[in-house]
């Protein structure tokens, strides 16, 4: 219950609220011609003053945060809780709610500030006070991401702007799905839990999208590919990993390597050299054999034979002279036999001792090719090394890239089981709980009735996507429709709320909602509102343009005037709700 | 000072009158008119010749520690055609291209090669052959006649004239054609009675002039070799001219005994 509205300037035009309904009125004067003068007068910061005292975002440069009323602070008495005080705000100071008056029962006690002796809430604690007095928020909904948050619930009671007058359940356009199903669940007496468990469902199943993204686009490090492709460079990475760690395991490093290669090198080049001399040896040895086995006997005998042919008598002394020859002859060839013989000799030993020496080097390589082929160079372990950690960091980023993925499956049967449980959980809730929800259709559909002599019907459907809710009223043709659903709507929660243990007991509207609204629906709209808040004891408050009161179409004995707690006017400033004149930054 | 003449003949002779240079294959006696060969090859230094103190340039390879004798010994030249010794010596890529060792290792292979094919061309050695090797010996005017049948053997006779290994297996192989060799020149006696006298006296004239220039040993033998090829351009007309000094050698008409 609102009582009052004040502030510390004394031009301000001080309201005081009933139950049943309050009506702010918006007079233009004959002097002005605008259309929109009667925007300065400050209806709209009527329902702003009591949002900001309410705990609402306070940004500079923005709403009553200007320079202008750097010196104002605002105060609402009102009952809350079971206390009836007045808490104040001011707008340079807007973290710090002053609260006057008894705390007694409240859930949080205020601090007192040493110098000035004031009891203070900070926003932030003010917003939970609020919380639990008006919509019974619990202090504390544990480490729930998405919960009940008092300012989105006040802002369907207290709607304000153009974008809180589009649908029943949204009180701003950018309002997101699952605060929209939460909160009028809530409003409405429905489990809550199920939108909020919904939506964390929901960030779950896109972050694991977000991440198989990420991994598809290359954007995220490590291995790329899908889970066949990486499995497959799996097992080839595991097949090398093994085989270079079996390399390594087995390798023997010779600290001299590239000498022992030299001397393989070396030993070769000397087994061929001395297999070439011995093939020209063998060659030179073939020779002087077949020069041996070739020798004829000497020649020289054909001057005597010429002269035994002739007939002539050989004379003596060439006949000793002759002899000399032969005897020269034969030592010759004999000289010559002698000398290949031992020739001969010389080479086959020659022959035998480079073969001897071929064995021998032959052997000595052997030994050689044995360390080579066993050992490996130093640089080769470390190569080998290099390459073996290189194999592990591949295989460790494909193994780690497939556990993920395996995870993002996992998690992703995990959400869809956890959402097909939580759609029938919520099924079965919604059917145990349809005593609670009912009675708001009941009451939507009374409130239809009563403006337009037709049925409404407020469905609330339970599903995979959530809570879907919508109103609907048979009558067509009719501008404004759309805004009177949003009245009964509201009427009917606030009727919801008051039965229930500190349950908001007020309902404030702009004049918005009335816009385009029929006559007599305004009419019905103001007497219902009265009506209903009336027989529970809570408030309507509303602020409406003195044209658009239905003077004609109010019931026989319905007072209007009576309701109207304040009316402004354009006259003069000192007529406005402030008492002075303004101007807003950027409007 | 360069190398003398002795040293470039026998480095021509080992060399085969060919440019050492592998693939390179350039003959170095080209025939002349005159029927005298001539020498076109080059002694080209291995370590350079020159330091580039004076007014020639440095050298390629040149070595500091090596003396002049060392420069211009037989052991650090090497037998080129003019090309290759300027491709070598052209500083600084032939001289990178071209360093002292691989220089070493191309001559000793290509003188190894020469004498093989020297060996084996022993072979070949007919009537043919020999008639070519020895036709400059029909206008030597003859010696006078000694009848001296005295013998040296083998062994010893090698020993005396201080002849190497080389020299012992190029005498053993030209003696497998050394009965070729007298039936040869006996079957020209048999018309020129004084043709042996004519061909001992050729290379007497040369041997003692070798003699007489002070070489000896291995190194006079080969030159002995070189004069008996005359410059012939094919491997068996060359064997052909060492089997008919070997045929001397063996008959002692030429060397000590
Ligand atoms: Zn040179
Ligand atoms: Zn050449």
């Amino acid at each position: 219950m609102i009582h009052s509205v004040s502030a510390n300037q004394p031009s301000f035009h001080t309201v005081n609220f009933t139950t049943g309904l309050n009506v702010i009125l918006a007079e233009r004067s004959e002097a002005s011609t605008e259309k929109d003068t009667r925007n300065g007068l400050g209806k709209s910061t009527l329902i702003e003053i009591i949002d900001f005292c309410l705990g609402s975002r306070a940004r500079k440069g923005k709403g009553l945060v200007i320079e202008p009323l750097e010196q104002w602070a605002f105060t609402l008495e009102l009952t809350l809780g079971g206390n009836r005080v007045k808490v104040t705000r001011a707008v340079t100071e807007h973290n710090r709610i002053v609260v006057e008056g008894s705390t007694k029962g409240w859930i949080e006690q205020p601090d007192r500030d040493v110098k000035s002796g004031e009891m203070i809430y900070t926003v932030e604690r003010w917003r939970k006070i609020l919380g639990w007095a008006l919509f019974s928020i619990p202090m504390s909904t544990g480490s729930v991401k998405y919960k009940p948050s008092f300012r989105s619930l006040v802002s369907y009671m207290v709607r304000r702007g153009p974008s809180a007058y589009l649908s029943p359940f949204q009180h701003t356009a950018r309002q997101q799905t699952w605060d929209v199903q939460l909160h009028t669940a809530y409003l409405l007496g429905m489990n809550w839990e199920y939108p909020s468990r919904l939506k964390s469902l929901k960030d779950r199943e896109e972050g694991v999208k977000a991440i198989e993204t990420a991994i598809k686009t290359g954007a995220m490090e490590g291995a790329i590919g899908t889970v066949g492709e990486l499995e497959t460079q799996r097992i080839q990475l595991e097949q090398q990993t093994t085989s270079a760690k079996q390399a390594l395991d087995t390798f023997k490093v010779h600290p001299q390597y590239e000498s022992v290669q030299q001397d393989a090198d070396r030993f070769t080049q000397e087994i061929h050299d001395l297999a070439n001399r011995n093939v020209t040896y063998r060659r030179r040895l073939s020779r002087y054999q077949e020069s041996i086995k070739e020798e004829k006997p000497p020649a020289g005998m054909s001057l005597e034979r010429l002269y035994e042919e002739s007939g002539l008598l050989f004379p003596d002394a060439v006949k000793r002279s002759l002899d000399d020859v032969r005897v020269f002859h034969q030592r010759v060839v004999s000289n010559r036999r002698d000398f290949l013989e031992t020739e001969i000799t010389r080479i086959q030993k020659v022959i035998s001792e480079r073969e001897e020496q071929i064995k021998e080097l032959t052997d000595q390589r052997a030994e050689v090719l044995e360390v080579l082929q066993t050992h490996g160079a130093l640089q080769e372990i470390t190569k080998l090394q290099e390459r073996y950690v290189e194999l592990r960091g591949s295989l460790d980023r494909v193994q780690t890239r497939l556990r993920e993925m395996k995870n993002l499956t996992a998690t992703k049967r995990e959400v869809k089981a956890a959402k097909a449980e939580l759609v029938q959980t919520a099924e079965q809730d919604h059917e145990q709980r349809v005593g609670v929800w009912s009675e708001a259709v009941r009451l939507f559909n009374e409130h239809s009735q009563a403006l337009y002599k037709s049925p409404g019907r407020l469905v609330i459907d339970v599903g995979e996507k959530g809570y879907e809710y919508q109103v609907e009223i048979e009558r067509s043709g009719s501008e404004g429709i759309g805004k009177m659903k949003i009245f009964c709507f509201d009427l009917a929660v606030l009727q919801v709320q008051m039965q229930i243990p500190h349950g908001i007991d007020f309902l404030i509207h702009d004049t918005l909602m009335y816009d385009s609204v029929d006559g007599r629906q305004r009419a019905l709209a103001f007497e219902r509102a009265h009506e209903v808040t009336t027989s529970l004891g809570g408030q309507y408050i509303c602020t409406i343009n003195s044209d658009m009161v239905p003077i004609e179409d109010f019931s026989k004995g319905f007072d209007f005037q009576q309701h109207v707690q304040l009316t402004l006017s354009d006259a003069t400033p000192s007529d406005s709700l402030l008492g002075i004149h303004f101007e807003r930054p950027g409007k | 000072m360069s190398a003398t003449y002795a040293t470039k003949l026998l480095l021509a002779f080992r060399s085969g009158d060919t440019c050492a240079m592998p693939g390179c294959n350039c003959k170095l006696t080209p025939d002349s008119d005159s029927g005298y060969p001539i020498n076109v090859g080059e002694a080209a230094h291995i370590a350079g010749e020159h330091n580039g103190d004076g007014k020639k340039k440095r050298s390629a390879r040149y070595d500091p520690s090596m003396t002049d004798e060392q420069r211009n010994h037989y052991n650090n030249l090497i037998y080129l055609c003019s090309t290759c010794h300027t491709t070598i010596d052209a500083i600084p890529h032939g001289e990178n291209a071209y360093p002292v060792e691989r220089l070493h290792k191309i001559k000793a292979k290509h003188e190894e090669k020469v004498r093989q094919a020297m060996l084996d061309a022993f072979a070949d050695v007919g009537f043919p052959e020999l008639e070519e090797a020895t036709r400059w010996a029909t206008t030597i005017q003859p010696s006078v006649v000694t009848t001296d049948y005295s013998l040296l053997g083998l062994d010893d006779k090698i020993k005396k004239n201080d002849l190497d290994d080389d020299a012992r297996g190029v005498i053993a192989m030209g003696l497998g054609v050394a009965s070729e060799v007298s039936r040869y020149i006996e079957s020209v006696a048999q018309t020129d009675a004084e043709f042996p006298e004519r061909l001992k006296a050729g290379f007497l004239e040369e041997y003692w002039c070798l003699k007489k220039e002070g070489i000896k040993g291995g190194d006079l033998f080969e030159l002995m070799c070189r004069f008996a090829q005359r410059g012939f351009t094919r491997q068996a007309q060359r064997s052909a001219g060492l089997a008919v000094l070997i045929h001397l050698f063996e008959t002692c008409e030429v060397f000590e005994k």
